[in-house]
C-alpha cells in the first residue's frame, strides 16, 4: 500500500538528496534518447499536475514539431491543499532534473525552464542548489523562474505566458504551448512529479513502473492529506492503497468526518462512507467518475460545515480566476456569491437551483479549464451536502453552529 | 444528402460546411467570417472586425466536428473539410447561458440608456436569449453610473460587459494607453490609465467600439433614441481626408456624426475634431436673405432673381468700363465639385477672366502626381516619409493609417522635419521599392525635392494633404489661375488668390465674385479688408455672416454642405457624394442654380440644366478622370506637368 519509488532512499524530511548521493543510489542517468517515449507509453504514465494527461502523447506532440523546443518544469503548485510538489522538490530535486534532461533529449529541447512557486522558499533553494550540482552541459540549458503565487499560475498556458512576458494568466487563443510556447518554440509543460517518474522509468523500465503500482494502473502517487488529521502531510502510496490508508499514514482522523475533497479545489467532494474504501489509482477512480487530480485528500472535520467550506473554495476560485473569459468573470462569480449567501443564511430556495444550473453552464466554455474545475467542485458539493444546503436555505440553520459565525 | 464536391486544385481555398451549407473560403478565414459569408450570423462581443481576436467573451462558441469542446468562431481558422454547427441545441444553450451571465450583473436600465435600440446586448438577448426572465431573483452589484473620462466621454461602469474592446482599441488602433481594466478586489472595472482624463484625439470612436452603453458621448447623452434619428450618408466636412460618416439628425438638427465604415478611407475611425464638429452645422447664424447694397445707394433685402440681375449688372459694368480681367473670382474649398466646375466655367467662359483661385498662395507647377498615393495604398509602401507635423494636424485620421501600416503591416514610417534635407532623408531610408511621401499643400515645393531625391532609389508616390473638404476638387477642376479642369494648362496671366486681393486693394481689380465659406480668404486678414473696401463691386454667395458677407454689394445666401446634393473629392482623389441631411436655411435656390442664373443673366447660352446631377454629368464629360471615378472611386491621371 505505501509505495517507495519517488521517495525511496533517505527520509524526505532530511532535506534534499545531493547529486552524488542521488547518482550513487540510482546510477548514472541513462541516455534515454531512443525509445524513451515508447517506454513511457507502454508504462502508461500520466501527468501528475491534475489533468492526468498521457505523458507519451504530450511528448510526441512536442517532439514532432520542427525546430528546437523548450521544457518547462512546472513546480508552481498553486493548489492550496497540495504540498506534494514542494516536498518532492525539497527532497528529490535531482530526480526532477533527471526527468527534465531526459525530456529535453527526447523532445529536442535546448532550454529547460524551471517554473517554481515564489512562495515555496524551501523548494526554490533546493532546486537552485541542485541545478548548480549538475554537469555544466546540463546546467547551461537550465534557468529558474519564480512563479507568482496565484491559483492559475500553474496552468500551462499561464506558465508559458509568464515566462514570455511576465503575465501569469492563461491565454485564450491558440497556439497551444506544444505548438508555440516559450520564446515561440514548441514547449513541453510538465509537472515535477511526472518528470521524477520519467527519471525512474528510464532507469527501471515500464514493467517496473506497472509493478511498483501495486496492481494499480499508474505506479505510486504522492498525496497530500489535510483537514481532520494531526497535520497536513505528504505520502507516497501505490494503487492498492485506499483513502483510509492515506489518512492513517497521516496519523489518523482527529475527528469524525462526513466527506473528503478528493483531487483539490478542482476536485470532487466524496461522502466519507464511500471515500474510505476508494483506491488511490487514476484508472480505478476515473471508472467511478472521480480524479486524483493533484493528489489532494482534504478530510472535512466535524467542526467544519461542508456548505461553508465549499462556498469559501468557490469564492477563492472566483477571486483567483484570471477574469478574462465571460463564464468565469460573470458565471463563476455569480455562483460564488450565491453560495456565500447560502453559507451565511441569506439565500432563498431559488439560489440553489440557480447555482445548480449555472454550474452546468461553465464546463467547456472558458479558454482554460478553470471554470470546468470549479464546476466539478460545486456540483459535487450540492450533491454530497444536499441536506446541509437544504437546511441552510429552508431553515437558515447549520448543523455546525460555529461555522455560521466564521462564514459571516 | 449534400454531394461531396470533387477534389479541387489547391487555389488557396478550403472547403467548409456550416450548418450543412458548403462553402469555399480563402485559407486563414475565421469561422465567424466564413459563416457571415453564408449569411449565418454568430453573435460576438469581444470580437471586432478591425481588431485581432481575443476570444474572451465566449459568446461565439460553436460546435466543430471532432473538437472535444465548443470553439470560439471569432478565433478559429477554418480547416479543409471542417464541419461547423451554429444552430444546435448545444450552441443555443451556450448562448442562453452566456447572456444570462451577462445580464446577471447588467443594470437593465435600457429605458434610459443612450444605446437602447442599437445595443448588442439588447439585440442578442432578443435574438438568442432565453424567453424566460430570471431577473428578479438576482442581487445587482452597483457601481458608478456616470464617470466622466474626459470632456467627450462618460462611462457607466454598471453596463460594462468586460469585452476588452476599448482597451484593445487603444492598443491596436491608436497605439496610446489610456484605458485599463483594473481588478479591484472581486470586481473588474474599466478605468482610465493612472486615473488621468483621456487625451487622445480619437476618443469619439470608443462609444462605437463599445458593444453596450458603457462608454457614451457626453455630447449625445440623453439626447435621442436611435430610432428617432434620421440617417444620411455623408462626408466629414472638417478636413480634406474625406472620412465617410453618417449624419444622424432629428427635428432638423444634427445630433451626432457616426462612423460609416469605408475601409479605403477612414477605415471606420473618425477623429474627435471631425466627429464633434457637428453643432456648427446647426448654427442659426446664417445668411438667409438676398440683399443688394450698392456702394452709392440704399441697402435693401430683395428677391433672389433681383439680386442675381443686380450682380450681373455690376459685373457687366466693370467689364464695360475696364475689361474682364478687372474681375477676380474666388471659389471655396468647401464647395461641391459641381459648384466649382460651374464657377470656373462662369469665370473663364462667361466673364472671360483668368483671375480665379480658391486660396491665397501659388500653386505653380501643380501636377496630378502630387496626389498619386491613395490612402489605403499607404499600407502597401515599404516606407513612408511624412514631412512635418502639418499633414497629421490637418488630417488627423491619417495618423491611424500610418500606425496601421507600421504596426500591422510592418512598414517603416519616417517622420521628418518639414524642411528635412532630401539627401539626409534618402540616406536614412535605406533600400525601398516603393516609398510614400506625404506633405501638406503648403509644403509642396519641398516635397518635390524630397520625392525627386528618393526617386533615384525606387518608386515614389506622393500624397498632398489639401485644405478644405474639397480642396482637392478645386484643383482637379481648375479653380486655379494656372490650370484648367483636369490639370490642362491654362493660358498664362491669371492672378492667384493673393494677387487678386492685392490688385483689388490697389484698385486694379474692380469687382470680386466670392463663393462659399472661405477659410483661406479669412487668413488674408488686413489685405482682405482693404480689398473688400476698395472693390467697387463685391458679389458674394455665402452661408455665414461675417466679414465677406458684410462687405457684399450683392449678397446671395448659399446652401451649407449638409443641405445640398453634390460630390466632393478627398486628398487621394476619391469622388464622394454629399446629400442633404437638413432643409436649407435659406429659401433661395441651390448654389449651382444661382451660378447658372448669373451666367444666363450675363448672356451665356446652354446653362439651362443647372441642377447638381446635370452639372455632374457635364463635369464628367469635361473631365474623363471624374467619369471613370464615378461615385466613390478615385479620379486618377497619368502624370502631366503643368506650367
Amino acid at each position: 500500500m505505501t509505495g517507495a519509488a519517488l521517495l525511496a532512499g533517505p527520509d524526505p524530511r532530511d532535506g534534499a538528496e545531493g547529486f552524488a548521493a542521488h547518482t550513487a543510489r540510482l546510477g548514472a542517468l541513462p541516455s534515454g534518447r531512443h525509445g524513451l517515449i515508447d517506454t513511457l507509453e507502454r508504462a502508461g504514465l500520466r501527468g501528475r499536475g491534475g489533468a492526468s494527461f498521457p505523458t507519451a502523447t504530450k511528448w510526441r506532440s512536442v517532439a514532432s514539431r520542427r525546430g528546437d523546443s523548450v521544457v518547462l518544469v512546472n513546480g508552481a503548485e498553486g493548489e492550496p491543499l497540495s504540498q506534494k510538489d514542494r516536498v518532492l522538490m525539497e527532497s528529490r530535486p535531482h530526480l526532477i532534473l533527471d526527468g527534465a534532461v531526459l525530456a529535453a533529449r527526447a523532445t529536442g529541447a535546448r532550454q529547460i525552464v524551471h517554473y517554481i512557486g515564489a512562495a515555496h522558499a524551501g523548494a526554490l533553494a533546493a532546486m537552485r542548489r541542485a541545478i548548480n550540482e549538475r554537469p555544466d552541459a546540463e546546467r547551461r540549458l537550465m534557468r529558474l523562474v519564480e512563479a507568482p503565487q496565484r491559483y492559475v499560475s500553474g496552468e500551462e498556458t499561464a506558465a508559458v505566458h509568464f515566462v514570455n512576458d511576465g503575465t501569469a494568466l492563461p491565454t485564450a487563443l491558440p497556439p497551444r504551448p506544444f505548438e508555440r510556447g516559450v520564446s515561440g518554440r514548441p514547449t513541453l509543460v510538465q509537472n515535477v512529479e511526472t518528470l521524477a517518474y520519467v527519471a525512474l522509468i528510464a532507469r527501471h523500465g515500464d514493467a517496473w513502473f506497472r509493478a511498483v503500482g501495486g496492481g494499480g494502473s499508474s505506479g505510486t502517487a504522492l498525496v497530500t492529506v489535510s483537514g481532520a488529521v494531526p497535520a497536513a502531510s505528504v505520502h507516497e502510496v501505490d494503487g492498492s492503497a485506499v483513502i483510509a490508508d492515506a489518512v492513517n499514514l497521516a496519523g489518523g482522523l482527529t475527528s469524525d468526518s462526513d466527506a473528503v475533497l478528493l483531487g483539490g479545489y478542482f476536485g470532487s467532494w466524496v461522502p466519507a462512507t464511500r471515500a474510505w474504501a476508494l483506491p488511490l489509482d487514476v484508472g480505478a477512480l476515473s471508472k467511478r467518475g472521480l480524479s486524483l487530480g493533484s493528489g489532494v485528500i482534504g478530510v472535512l472535520a466535524s467542526s467544519d460545515c461542508g456548505v461553508e467550506m465549499s462556498a469559501r473554495i468557490a469564492m477563492y476560485l472566483a477571486d483567483e480566476s484570471s477574469r478574462q473569459c465571460g463564464p468565469c468573470t460573470f458565471g463563476l462569480r455569480a455562483i460564488a456569491n450565491a453560495m456565500r449567501r447560502v453559507a451565511t443564511m441569506q439565500a432563498g430556495v431559488d439560489d440553489l437551483a440557480h447555482v445548480q444550473r449555472w454550474a452546468g453552464l461553465l464546463p467547456g466554455r472558458g479558454a482554460c479549464r478553470h471554470p470546468d474545475g470549479a464546476a466539478i467542485m460545486v456540483r459535487s458539493a450540492l450533491q454530497v451536502f444536499a441536506d446541509d444546503f437544504s437546511l441552510h436555505v429552508r431553515e437558515h440553520r447549520c448543523i455546525v453552529p460555529a461555522a455560521v459565525a466564521r462564514a459571516a | 444528402m449534400a454531394q461531396k464536391p470533387p477534389t479541387q486544385p489547391d487555389d488557396g481555398h478550403v472547403a467548409v460546411s456550416i450548418d450543412g451549407h458548403e462553402t469555399r473560403v480563402p485559407k486563414g478565414t475565421l469561422v465567424l467570417d466564413a459563416a457571415a459569408g453564408l449569411g449565418i450570423h454568430i453573435p460576438i462581443y469581444c470580437a471586432h472586425p478591425k481588431m485581432e481576436p481575443v476570444a474572451v467573451c465566449r459568446m461565439c462558441l460553436v460546435h466543430i466536428e471532432r473538437f472535444p469542446k465548443p470553439q470560439p468562431a471569432c478565433a478559429t481558422v477554418v480547416a479543409d473539410g471542417m464541419a461547423v454547427t451554429t444552430d444546435s441545441a448545444e450552441v443555443t444553450k451556450i448562448r442562453e447561458g452566456m447572456l444570462e451571465f451577462l445580464l446577471l450583473n447588467h443594470p437593465l436600465d435600457c429605458p434610459v440608456c443612450d444605446r437602447g435600440g442599437e445595443c448588442d446586448l439588447q439585440d442578442f438577448t432578443f435574438r438568442y436569449g432565453p424567453s424566460v426572465s430570471r431577473f428578479p431573483i438576482t442581487e445587482k452589484v452597483h457601481f458608478n453610473k456616470a464617470v466622466p473620462l474626459s470632456e467627450h466621454i462618460e462611462l457607466d461602469q454598471e453596463r460594462c460587459i468586460l469585452c476588452w474592446r476599448c482597451v484593445r482599441y487603444y492598443d491596436e488602433i491608436t497605439g496610446e494607453k489610456e484605458i485599463v481594466l483594473e481588478q479591484r478586489g472581486v470586481q473588474t472595472l474599466v478605468t482610465t490609465f493612472n486615473e488621468q482624463p483621456l487625451r487622445s484625439s480619437f476618443q469619439g470612436n470608443l462609444p462605437e467600439v463599445c458593444p453596450v452603453g458603457a462608454l457614451t458621448h457626453r455630447q449625445y447623452r440623453f439626447v435621442s433614441r436611435p430610432w428617432d434619428l434620421q440617417r444620411t450618408a455623408g462626408v466629414c466636412p472638417e478636413c480634406s481626408y474625406g472620412c465617410n460618416l453618417n449624419v444622424d439628425s432629428r427635428d432638423f438638427e444634427i445630433r451626432r456624426f457616426a462612423s460609416r465604415d469605408n475601409p479605403l478611407v477612414e477605415d471606420m475611425w473618425l477623429c474627435d475634431r471631425g466627429r464633434y464638429s457637428f453643432p456648427k452645422w446647426n448654427s442659426t447664424e446664417r445668411v438667409r436673405r438676398p440683399a443688394v447694397r450698392p456702394r452709392a445707394g440704399r441697402a435693401r433685402d430683395t428677391a433672389v432673381g433681383e439680386a442675381i440681375a443686380a450682380a450681373a449688372n455690376e459685373l457687366r459694368a466693370v467689364i464695360d468700363a475696364h475689361s474682364p480681367s478687372a474681375i477676380g473670382v474666388m471659389g471655396s474649398a468647401e464647395s461641391t465639385n459641381e459648384e466649382l466646375f460651374l464657377l470656373q466655367r462662369l469665370a473663364r467662359d462667361v466673364i472671360g477672366t483668368r483671375n480665379i483661385d480658391h486660396q491665397l498662395g501659388s500653386f505653380d507647377g501643380i501636377t496630378s502626381e502630387e496626389h498619386a498615393l491613395g490612402i489605403a495604398e499607404i499600407e502597401e509602401c515599404d516606407a513612408l516619409v511624412v514631412l512635418g507635423v502639418e499633414p497629421e494636424e490637418e488630417a488627423p485620421v491619417l495618423t491611424l493609417r500610418l500606425f496601421k501600416a507600421q504596426h500591422k503591416r510592418g512598414r517603416r514610417v519616417h517622420r521628418v522635419a518639414r524642411d528635412a534635407d532630401p539627401a539626409g532623408v534618402v540616406k536614412a531610408m535605406g533600400a525601398t521599392t516603393l516609398t510614400g511621401v506625404i506633405a501638406d499643400e503648403t509644403n509642396r515645393e519641398h516635397a518635390v525635392l524630397v520625392a525627386t531625391a528618393l526617386a533615384r532609389k525606387g518608386a515614389v508616390r506622393r500624397m498632398t494633404v489639401t485644405r478644405g473638404v474639397n480642396g482637392r476638387g478645386a484643383k482637379d477642376l481648375g479653380v486655379l489661375p494656372n490650370v484648367l479642369p483636369g490639370y490642362r494648362a491654362a493660358p498664362p496671366g491669371g492672378k492667384n488668390g493673393r494677387e487678386i486681393l492685392e490688385a483689388a486693394a490697389a484698385g486694379a481689380i474692380h469687382a470680386l465674385l466670392i463663393t462659399g465659406p472661405n477659410a483661406a480668404l479669412e487668413r488674408a486678414g488686413e489685405l482682405l479688408d482693404r480689398a473688400l473696401q476698395r472693390a467697387e463691386s463685391v458679389i458674394v454667395v455665402e452661408t455665414r455672416p461675417g466679414k465677406v458677407a458684410s462687405a457684399a454689394t450683392v449678397l446671395i445666401p448659399g446652401h451649407a454642405i449638409f443641405e445640398k446634393l453634390g460630390t466632393v473629392t478627398n486628398i487621394e482623389g476619391r469622388v464622394q457624394r454629399v446629400r442633404p441631411a437638413l432643409p436649407p436655411a435659406a429659401q433661395t435656390p441651390s448654389d449651382t442654380r444661382v451660378l447658372a442664373a448669373l451666367a444666363a443673366e450675363l448672356g451665356a447660352k446652354g446653362w439651362e440644366r443647372s441642377d447638381p446631377m446635370s452639372v455632374n454629368r457635364a463635369l464628367r464629360e469635361a473631365v474623363p478622370a471624374y467619369a471613370e471615378a464615378g461615385s466613390g472611386g478615385r479620379a486618377l491621371w497619368t502624370a502631366e506637368r503643368v506650367a
